[in-house]
């Protein structure tokens, strides 16, 4: 996709080095604004790094990542301040609005009835469940209505069950307030069923993008063909007619 | 302390159904914990009056309670109580400042660790309690040993908890918290102290059991007023009774501080899981 106007995210020639060792060199990527991107890569491939970058966790870069306007991460772990409750996490990155602390607490109320957890406003983070934690985390993300929402392997710590209606979840709530999102994963299937582009990362650039045309919602079965290139590109060869 | 409620009287019989509500019965400490040290009481108590332990050693407890409401009656008790517990209170405001300050300090920055650290840590192997001959060559013998002494006691515990509550802090949470826009200033105090309050709280309970003994050795080693004046005192006129008396008022206030601890604890920690 060549760039628009004002995208959600445009990165140019992003290199990021540790020591001697380049992560990421001479990376390109753009994200639209609504676009639903996944960014796939075996591990060490550098995605969690392109997403700090544009998380605006890691400054020390050459090249330009810019991202024009709010961003919010959701992690693999929800990361929720455990001494602040739960709709106080949902809240956090709202507070300097100057709003009244009832309308954040209305926001709050409004944004867990998304995530299905109403009624857990005033519940500690540690008593909640793995999904139920995740859910309020992307709650918290969702929130600040961002242009650019960045999923950290959200799904990666939960179990099977929980995780397919984390992918509804996410999903809806994407078609809802249809931010930019880049989804780092290590599940292709996962990326299939999401995503409008799947990228795959490697020797610190972009390697492949494959369009997703197929209509949602989608099943396993609906970009068969695709997941064999995207596996391939990630050299798996095996197996990958299942 | 130890007299704590146990599961004994909570284990409902099995008769009972499972959702009466059972806070009330919970509540009252197991009468069986109470045999064991009521009995020594009462062995003390036969010992002394059969002569077997005579007075000069250990008065029996009738007696040592006849001198607690003696001593209390005449106000001694009293004044030698607020005197303790203003030297304790003043060391104990002064040792946790510091300790808490440099504890932050070299919690927060690398070169306050590099600074503060290793003198804490060299200090900190001195038995604080054999610095004595010095103090009082340094400060003589009046108030001012005693409180720098309970302060030095009580700057340890609370400096090594807060360093190493600080230094413990989750990077996770931090990010997590730089990506919702929060400053420094805002990461360090809805992230980092919060963080370290529950290894802060433990070092707040072992810094006030410290005071508590550096206030008692001060008080011994010299005095003019206060419970260990009391005791001394009680000593030169072979008063076991007073001395006994004097030692209980110490332990009951330790207690009570310990008990302060505790219900701060649950307070400020009500967000750790059950």
């Amino acid at each position: 996709m060549a760039g628009t106007v004002n995208p959600a995210a445009a990165v140019r020639g992003l290199t990021k080095r540790f020591g001697d060792r380049a992560v990421l060199s001479g990376l390109d990527l753009t994200i639209e604004r609504g676009e639903f991107v996944a960014l796939l890569g075996r591990s060490g491939s550098g995605k969690s790094t392109l997403l700090r970058v544009l998380a605006g966790l890691d400054a020390e870069i050459e090249g330009t990542a810019r991202v024009p306007g709010t961003v919010s991460v959701a992690f693999q772990q929800p990361r929720l301040l455990p001494w602040r409750k739960v709709w106080r996490n949902v809240v956090l990155g709202l507070r300097r609005d100057g709003e009244s602390q009832s309308r954040n607490r209305a926001v709050a109320e409004r944004a867990l009835a998304e995530v299905q957890l109403s009624g857990h406003a005033d519940a500690w983070p540690l008593t909640l469940s793995g999904g139920e934690a995740q859910r309020v985390s992307l709650a918290r993300a969702l929130v600040r209505e961002p242009d650019l929402l960045l999923l950290d392997e959200p799904f990666g710590a939960l179990d099977a069950l929980t995780r397919l209606a984390m992918h509804g979840l996410v999903e809806d709530l994407w078609r809802t307030h249809r931010p930019g999102v880049l989804l780092v994963t290590h599940d292709v299937d996962e990326a299939l069923l999401l995503a409008d582009r799947v990228l795959v990362l490697g020797e610190g650039r972009i390697l492949a993008e494959h369009v997703l045309s197929h209509p949602r919602p989608r099943t396993a079965a609906d970009h068969a063909d695709v997941r064999t290139r995207v596996l391939a590109d990630l050299g798996v060869t095996e197996g990958a007619s299942a | 302390m130890s007299i704590s409620t146990t599961g004994v009287l909570s284990r409902a019989d099995p008769a009972a159904p499972a959702q009466v509500p059972r806070p009330a019965r919970r509540r009252r400490p197991s009468l069986r914990r109470w045999i064991s040290p009521v009995g020594l009481i009462a062995l003390w108590q036969i010992a002394s009056s059969t002569g077997l332990l005579p007075p000069e050693k250990l008065s029996s407890p009738w007696t040592v309670l006849q001198a607690g409401v003696e001593v209390a009656r005449s106000g001694e008790l009293g004044d030698a109580f607020v005197i303790s517990l203003g030297r304790v209170g003043a060391g104990f405001a002064l040792g946790a400042a510091v300790g808490i300050l440099l504890g932050v300090v070299s919690g927060l920055f690398r070169w306050g660790e590099a600074l503060v650290d290793p003198p804490v840590q060299m200090l900190r192997t001195l038995p604080f309690l054999g610095l004595i001959p010095l103090f009082i060559l340094w400060f003589g013998i009046g108030e001012e040993t005693k409180i720098l002494l309970v302060a030095l006691g009580v700057a340890f515990p609370l400096y090594l908890n807060v360093h190493s509550g600080i230094r413990g802090t989750d990077e996770r949470l931090v990010d997590a918290a730089r990506a919702l826009g929060f400053s420094r200033g805002e990461r360090l105090w809805h992230v980092v102290l919060p963080g370290a309050l529950p290894p802060a709280l433990v070092g707040l309970r072992q810094s006030l059991g410290v005071a508590w003994l550096a206030l008692i050795v001060g008080e011994t080693v010299n005095a003019d007023a206060g419970i260990g004046y009391l005791i001394t005192n009680a000593r030169d006129f072979l008063r076991t009774d007073v001395v006994v008396v004097g030692l209980v008022v110490y332990a009951v206030l330790g207690l009570v501080t310990d008990a302060l601890v505790r219900l701060l604890e649950r307070r400020a920690l009500r967000w750790r899981a059950r």
